[in-house]
């Protein structure tokens, strides 16, 4: 738990940076989700255990941001850290293809949590579809950027 | 001696001569010594001062330095001082219309709070102000931007408050239009969206008419604006008809806000 605890913080760290005023003053259309792009990082870079770990305490911390108490971020987070540690040799090694799909796909399944919550709690299906674009696209650019990095430092300083 | 005496007459007579004729003139060749005199007393005047000046120079030197160091940052400070009453001038600027709504409504218990964060996912619409139980702010109260209603509280913290903005699902109000004076269920939809639920054929609701906060069935302030009625159409197979609003909520100029206490 020792060992893990500066990723916590970090982790904790990144979800403090997604509510602050910063990306409404630079005029994002949408919050990027840079706590799901670590979780991405984690998993290619470090142990399974920091990754579960990560992905849980930060769930509880989203979902503990929320008016309502629902274990929804803790759910989708933490079964997404399986995912990626379920493909993460197919996303080190396969091809740009495959690792685009499994890129998505990690997108894809937070975004059918968040409207399955917003519909069990509201009773209205409306779906943002600018909102959902924007969210997936951002994500996967960061997510490939934050992969490229790592395998450019990998392959050159270490 | 006859010569020593001619010659002594002489030298007398030359003497009485200079005298007297030094006596009619003295008075007009008086300045032909100051002409003579004058370049060497200017030039050594002039030494003497420039010796005397670069000394004083020498010396105050370092109390010149001191001197301008101090009168810099004198400057410095009135420079920061102007950028912070052009920042209390532009911050007056922002809160001008709140005080304008707060007189238009008569309200007396309020508080003017800043936005400083925002729901750290896109699904919620939630936001945070930086006043809390300490201000005396409670679950409940109404938040005001731009006299539109713009959420309630929903959770309250020390220093700060959870604001839940009319755009999200969960928001949940009884309004009424402005003109017609219906009474509706409004609910939020999203982004600057929001629906009327349970609106009945019979009921007279326009597009473009404006919705604002009623006191049936809430404690709110009567006659804030929420939104426009942007369509209306009729849900296939469902009695109540669907009309869709356009929320005056748009987070990207929220800066400060007015909280409504109960």
């Amino acid at each position: 738990m020792i060992y893990c605890l500066k990723y916590i913080l970090f982790g904790l760290f990144l979800i403090v940076i997604q509510s602050t005023v910063i990306f409404n003053i630079l005029g994002f259309v949408i919050i990027p989700d840079i706590f799901l792009v670590y979780l991405f990082w984690l998993s290619i870079t470090k142990e399974e255990n920091i990754l579960k770990t990560v992905s849980f305490i930060g769930g509880m911390f989203l979902d503990t941001l929320k008016p309502d108490f629902s274990f929804i971020n803790v759910f989708s987070y933490f079964s997404i850290a399986f995912i990626i540690i379920k493909f993460k040799e197919k996303i080190v090694i396969s091809n740009f293809l495959i690792r685009f799909f499994l890129i998505s796909f990690l997108s894809c399944y937070l975004i059918f949590f968040k409207e399955i919550e917003i519909y069990v709690e509201s009773k209205i299906i409306s779906i943002d579809y600018s909102q959902i674009v924007f969210y997936y696209i951002t994500n996967l650019a960061m997510m490939y950027f934050i992969y490229y990095y790592e395998l450019f430092l990998s392959e050159n300083y270490v | 001696m006859r010569l020593f005496t001619k010659k002594s007459t002489f030298i007398v007579f030359l003497t009485v001569l200079i005298l007297i004729v030094s006596f009619l003139f003295i008075s007009k060749l008086k300045f032909i010594p100051l002409n003579i005199l004058y370049p060497f007393q200017y030039s050594v005047n002039f030494v003497i001062g420039t010796f005397d000046s670069s000394l004083k120079l020498l010396k105050d030197k370092k109390e010149l330095i001191n001197k301008a160091n101090k009168l810099e940052l004198e400057n410095q400070k009135l420079k920061l001082e102007i950028i912070k009453y052009q920042n209390e001038i532009e911050n007056m600027k922002k809160i001008m219309p709140i005080i304008s709504f707060v007189d238009k409504y008569q309200i007396k218990d309020y508080t003017i709070a800043k936005v400083i964060g925002f729901s750290p996912d896109n699904w919620n619409r939630f936001f945070y102000i930086d006043k809390g139980k300490n201000d005396n702010v409670k679950i409940g109260d109404l938040v005001i931007s731009n006299g539109y209603l713009i959420g309630i509280v929903e959770v309250v913290g020390s220093y700060s408050s959870e604001v839940m903005s009319i755009s999200d699902r969960n928001f949940k109000i009884s309004v009424r239009t402005r003109k017609t004076q219906e009474i509706c269920f409004f609910q939020g939809l999203g982004n600057r969206k929001g629906i009327l639920k349970y609106v009945r054929p019979e009921q007279d609701i326009r597009v473009g008419d404006i919705l604002e906060t009623t006191a049936v069935n809430s404690e709110a302030l009567e006659g804030i604006p929420i939104g426009i009625i942007r369509k209306i159409a009729p849900k296939e197979g469902e009695f109540f008809r669907e009309v869709e609003i356009e929320t005056f909520y748009y987070p990207y100029n929220l800066n400060y806000v007015l909280v409504i206490k109960r």
